[in-house]
């Protein structure tokens, strides 16, 4: 959840009555503390207030799971959700480290302690990234595509570039099979490529039309050049390849462009242009990971606090 | 067939029995293909668009125009690239129907199997013939043809089998017959037994023909019952082609094209295969389009649209009876569409009745039904505003926090329909309709925009609430289409003469003074997308106001051609070159203009409908109301001055993405603030979770500035995939935006064909049909063993959640509040100003 400008309605909403409800609940603490002359723990009547709002801020934190299962309820906008917990978080963390009364005690508080600083720095992290990375994708990748729809598009990237090759110099005469030709492509004389296209402001992808010229000598450097590369389309960085680096790419094109026909430059104009795009999506694959493979840790955390919580009660009533 | 005659007390066809002159048919030598069909016939010039004869028809004379412009099944005309309409020679029977239909349910002279009128003809049935007499370079020359693909000519005298010419009706009766008594033999089932609106039947039941005097053939063709929805009786079918037509012609689908020969010869379905195999999207157009029994609806499919569409109305808690197909075959104006299609949509036709001070419809509402006026009387209200659902911020504490809340609003944006319908009647005009008004209500069905007014009962009347479908199929044919245009054209014109823009200066009194000046002197044109309604540099001609749709305004600039602006209904266009044209003090205004020709090129973004002044009348016009001027010029230089400022910015003043996209009649688009979505996915999970497991939108679009514009229903303002549903499965009601998809869609994908931006998918779901005891059950059918059920395609699209909430999931979901709803301009603003 991005916190900005934009958003500061949305965040002060839960930011403020949660400091709010924090700073009474300390001060309490540091008055009662202040009079007994020590951190007093949480069997007193201010760590044990502490102590009992992060343990049902703890709580209703685990209400954003199933809340988001049950996305299909109108269970109160998501957002609200995410702002509250997004505070409510951050605010757990100081309430139970007053209640311990800035001990670790034994061995069940300090574990319950140290995964719930665990589990706030993940969700912290998580923050940061959600901040940072969404306006880099947009900025670096203008050709991201739905994550798990990658390999798809690869796909179909390779059938486009093998109609446009079919189409530009016939068919690939080292794997005929392979050379499938869209009979209702070839008497249009063009092919239907994806670009990204800015103009002005706006920017992203739309469907180009290129008209190629008929079949020529190069015809099987440009064959076997697509041999090499295709690979490196579908499987992207899990395969070697000469163009899988950028600068490695743009000298393999070059020779390429030296050793074709000036008429097939649009042609590997669109071949480079299709591998820029797989290394986006090669891109956009770790971006995504960094994106997104906080949460189970966050999650994991999250329900071992919530387990230990559940028995930290359950031994402090026993043992009152 | 065999050729041994039953014994009957009539006559046999015998050419010798013809009258001297009378010689068998004999056509160009040329053949031409038509869909696939090799027929002869002539072909027409653009010349005799403009060419009139006369001839006569059962001794009445008449004249028409030698061609006509070719037109869809809808009635538009085909134009050719350069936009001239493509010429089709007036045939016999379109001069005959001209002559004797003229209102709904007149008798046709001619009886014909293989044509109609919304077809282009292919002469295969032979059961038009008439009696044609032509002066020929031989002499006077009697010949039997087809009427419905031969040519009228200068002079020709035609006798149908209703000629008052005893001798010569019953010439033509005779062969007539022969050829109707042949198909009987081969195709009308032996028992007798005939479904209603088999043609080929009430054509011999016209001509007096009980039973045919031939044997059957003892070829088979057989039946192919593997579609869910229609049953093929090979045997029945006559190879009319009308299917075929429907098919490939009306609906582009080209599923349908013949096989075999001789007996054989069959319609096919792809190369040959049984209908539920093929790759027939089941539209149902084949079935309607079929005069046999060739082609029918199961009678399983027909309960289940009827106990769905009764569902429906019970649920948007409709009053009204539903109307049979039997009894509305007998209503004239409901006598041109097929039988098979009112049957096929059992429940699109429904009775009202309205006591003193019932409002029918109101202002505002995307409604999708039209009323034909059995009884009563009603009067017309135009006022108040248009109605739209937008996203606003809330009130109180969630709005404080940024949240939003659905509310109904007036159309913003350029798209100011009701200020030119508020404007348009004097505190006490009335506008009365009754039953001679014959419809009410169709502006809606026909432009898709919200209804333009308010209908109350002024005492107790009666109506038949139609379906757009229904609307759709009357346009087919010429006379109620005729009908349904006069009083499109009427009221257009009448509602928004006296609200142009220009007589904005004007006073109430002389705004309606200068309305009626006008009033028989504005036309009314309609523009398709795309089509250029004048050049930069041509003369000036006409002013134009915009009644419905979108107009590109566009200047070349050197080689490069830039968009200065963007113009929607209400607004007016096209005065600058006029007003250079008045000499003295309007040419000093205009000095470094060139007088009389237009400095921009303007051209339709979607459908448009203009009003149309000419250029006289317009200088008239401000002759007679002088006020008008000042402002006028005030204005011109204004556009003209700003035309010039654009000129030297480096971007056009709107993007032409946003035009081409079609951003501009969008009323609720998706987007997505790419700065703060994470990717997450849980806008397109809830859409999925909302609607049972199907997502309907998809998190990829075009990207305007950091938005995404994400595939999901915009609810454009003319939104093109409401045209043409056969079973009006898809329409919008009710004062909201969205468009809504009925569980009684037969998934025939033509909306999802339609929506140009990809935002209507096609899904398999359970197929339900009526049980005994008419409750509505999944099929199921058995494979290897597993028993599964069959999965019927249905269109879906985003209805802004209206069937949960009416608040859109994909919006709620958002957890970092990435996803919004918001209007094309909208869009373009927020854009504008990042
Ligand atoms: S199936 Fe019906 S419409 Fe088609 S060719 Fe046969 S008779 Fe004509
Ligand atoms: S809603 Fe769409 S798919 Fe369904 S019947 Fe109508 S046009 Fe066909
Ligand atoms: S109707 Fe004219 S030939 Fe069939």
């Amino acid at each position: 959840m991005i916190v900005s400008r934009g958003q500061l309605k949305l965040h002060l909403g839960f930011a403020i009555p949660v400091a709010v409800l924090t700073a009474v609940c300390m001060t309490l603490y540091f008055r009662q503390s202040l009079a007994a002359g020590t951190w007093v723990g949480g069997g007193s009547w201010s760590g044990l207030l502490c102590g009992v709002i992060a343990g049902a801020i703890i709580l209703s934190e685990m209400l954003l799971w199933p809340r988001k299962a049950l996305r299909r309820f109108r269970l109160i906008p998501t957002k609200y959700w995410m702002a509250a917990h997004l505070w409510m978080g951050l605010a757990s963390l100081p309430l139970a480290i007053v209640h311990c009364g800035f001990h670790l005690g034994g061995w069940l508080p300090a574990t319950l302690l140290i995964l719930l600083v665990l589990t706030v720095l993940s969700g912290v992290y998580g923050l940061a990234v959600q901040n940072v990375l969404p306006r880099w994708m947009l900025r670096h990748l203008p050709r991201e595509t739905i994550y798990n729809q990658i390999q798809f598009v690869s796909d179909q990237a390779v059938r486009d570039a093998r109609q446009l090759l079919t189409r530009a110099c016939g068919r690939n005469v080292a794997s005929i099979e392979t050379a499938v030709a869209d009979p209702e492509l070839l008497p249009a004389g063009a092919v239907v490529v994806g670009a990204v296209r800015q103009a002005g402001k706006t920017r992203g992808k739309t469907l180009q039309t290129r008209h190629v010229a008929e079949g020529r000598f190069d015809r099987e450097t440009l064959w076997s050049a697509f041999d090499q590369i295709e690979p490196y389309l579908r499987e992207g960085d899990r395969v070697e390849s000469p163009v899988r680096q950028s600068y490695g790419a743009d000298r393999w094109f070059r020779r390429l462009r030296e050793a074709c026909h000036e008429e097939s430059q649009p042609v590997i104009d669109v071949l480079q242009d299709l591998c820029d795009q797989r290394r986006e999506f090669d891109l956009q694959r770790r971006v995504h990971r960094l994106l997104h493979t906080w949460l189970p840790v966050h999650i994991g955390l999250s329900v071992a606090v919530t387990i230990l919580l559940g028995i930290h009660v359950w031994t402090a009533l026993k043992f009152w | 067939m065999s050729s041994d005659a039953v014994p009957n007390d009539r006559p046999m066809f015998d050419l010798g029995a013809l009258a001297e002159e009378v010689l068998p048919d004999d056509e160009g030598l040329f053949a031409r293909d038509v869909d696939g069909q090799l027929i002869r016939v002539e072909k027409a010039t653009a010349r005799e668009l403009d060419e009139s004869l006369s001839l006569t028809i059962n001794g009445e004379t008449l004249t028409v125009r030698k061609a006509v412009p070719t037109r869809d099944s809808q009635g538009n005309v085909i134009n050719d690239p350069d936009g001239a309409p493509v010429p089709r020679l007036t045939t016999i029977f379109d001069a005959a129907s001209r002559a004797f239909v003229k209102r709904p349910g007149d008798p046709n002279p001619i009886p014909t199997l293989c044509h109609k009128e919304h077809l282009p003809p292919i002469g295969v049935c032979r059961v038009c013939l008439v009696e044609a007499t032509e002066e020929t370079p031989r002499g006077r020359r009697s010949r039997l043809v087809p009427s419905c693909v031969q040519r009228v000519s200068e002079g020709m005298i035609v006798h149908t089998i209703d000629s008052p010419d005893r001798q010569a009706a019953a010439r033509v009766r005779a062969a007539t017959s022969i050829v109707v008594e042949l198909l009987m033999a081969d195709h009308l089932p032996a028992d007798g037994e005939v479904a209603p609106g088999n043609e080929l039947s009430a054509v011999a039941h016209r001509l007096g023909i009980d039973q045919s005097r031939f044997w059957a053939s003892n070829a088979h063709r057989g039946c192919d019952d593997s579609s869910k929805m229609i049953s093929v009786d090979h045997e029945q079918c006559i190879l009319c082609g009308r299917c075929q037509r429907g098919c490939n012609w009306v609906k582009h689908n080209e599923v349908i094209g013949r096989s075999g020969k001789g007996y054989q010869t069959r319609i096919a379905f792809d190369l040959d295969d049984p209908m539920g195999h093929s790759s027939c999207v089941s539209c149902g157009e084949c079935a309607v389009s079929c005069p046999t029994g060739a082609l029918e609806f199961k009678p399983t499919f027909i309960e289940t649209q009827i106990a769905r569409l009764r569902d429906e109305l019970r649920k948007d808690g409709q009053d009204g009876d539903i109307v049979t197909a039997d009894e509305l075959i007998g209503y004239p104006l409901f006598s041109g569409i097929p039988y098979k299609f009112l049957q096929f949509n059992g429940a699109a036709v429904v009775r009202r009745r309205l006591e003193a001070g019932d409002v029918l419809c109101r202002e505002g509402d995307y409604g999708s039904t039209a009323f034909v006026i059995m009884d009563g009387e009603f009067e017309v209200f135009l006022s108040g505003t248009r109605g739209a659902v937008r996203n606003r911020p809330a009130g109180g504490f969630f709005g404080w926090l940024g949240g939003l809340k659905t509310v109904a609003e007036k159309v913003g944006g350029k798209a100011k329909l009701a200020d030119v319908g508020a404007a348009a009647l004097g505190e006490n005009e009335r506008i009365i309709r009754n039953q001679d008004d014959v419809i009410l209500g169709e502006m809606t069905c026909m432009n898709r925009y919200p209804r333009s007014a308010t209908v109350v009962a002024t005492r107790p009347g009666e109506v038949l609430e139609i379906k757009r479908n229904v609307l759709y199929m009357l346009q087919r044919n010429s006379v109620s289409r005729q009908i349904l245009d006069r009083v499109y054209r009427e009221r257009s014109l009448r509602g928004q003469l006296s609200g142009l823009p220009i007589f904005r200066s004007l006073s109430d009194e002389d705004k309606l003074k200068a309305a009626s000046f006008l009033r028989d002197k504005a036309d009314l044109v309609s523009v398709d997308p795309g089509q250029t309604i004048f050049r930069q540099g041509d003369l000036a001609d006409h002013y134009y106001v915009i009644r419905l749709g979108f107009v590109k305004i566009s200047q070349e600039d050197g080689l490069a051609q830039r968009v200065l602006n963007y113009l929607g209904p209400g607004n007016g266009f096209g005065e600058i070159g006029l007003l250079s044209t008045l000499g003295d003090r309007w040419s000093e205004e205009f000095e470094d203009l060139r007088a009389g020709t237009r400095t921009a090129t303007c051209a339709a973004l979607d459908h448009v409908e203009l009003i149309r002044i000419d250029g006289d009348d317009f200088r008239e016009l401000l002759e007679r109301f002088p006020e008008l001027r000042d402002p006028l010029i005030r204005e011109a230089k204004e556009i003209l001055r700003r035309d010039a400022a654009d000129r030297h910015r480096l971007q056009s003043l709107k993007s032409d993405d946003f035009l081409d996209q079609g951003l501009y009649l969008a009323q609720s688009l998706l987007v997505l603030d790419l700065e703060r979505c994470t990717r997450c996915d849980e806008c397109t999970k809830a859409c999925a979770d909302t609607h049972q497991g199907v997502t309907r939108l998809v998190r990829e679009g075009l990207r305007f500035d950091k938005y995404l514009v994400a595939s999901s229903c915009r609810s454009c303002l003319d939104p093109y995939c409401l045209v043409g549903c056969p079973v009006d499965a898809i329409h919008r009601n009710g004062d909201s935006l969205e468009i809504e998809i009925e569980d009684y869609c037969i998934g025939c994908g033509l909306c999802s064909d339609n929506c140009p931006y990809g935002n209507i998918n096609m899904h398999g779901f359970p197929k339900q049909e009526v049980d005994a005891k008419g409750k509505l059950r999944t099929v199921y059918q058995e494979i290897d063993g597993r028993k599964l059920p069959v999965v019927q395609q249905r269109a879906t699209t985003c209805d802004l959640c209206k069937s949960i909430d009416g608040k859109p999931s994909c919006v709620y979901a958002c957890p970092h509040d990435a996803a919004f709803r918001m209007t094309g301009e909208e869009l373009l603003r927020r854009t504008q100003t990042q």
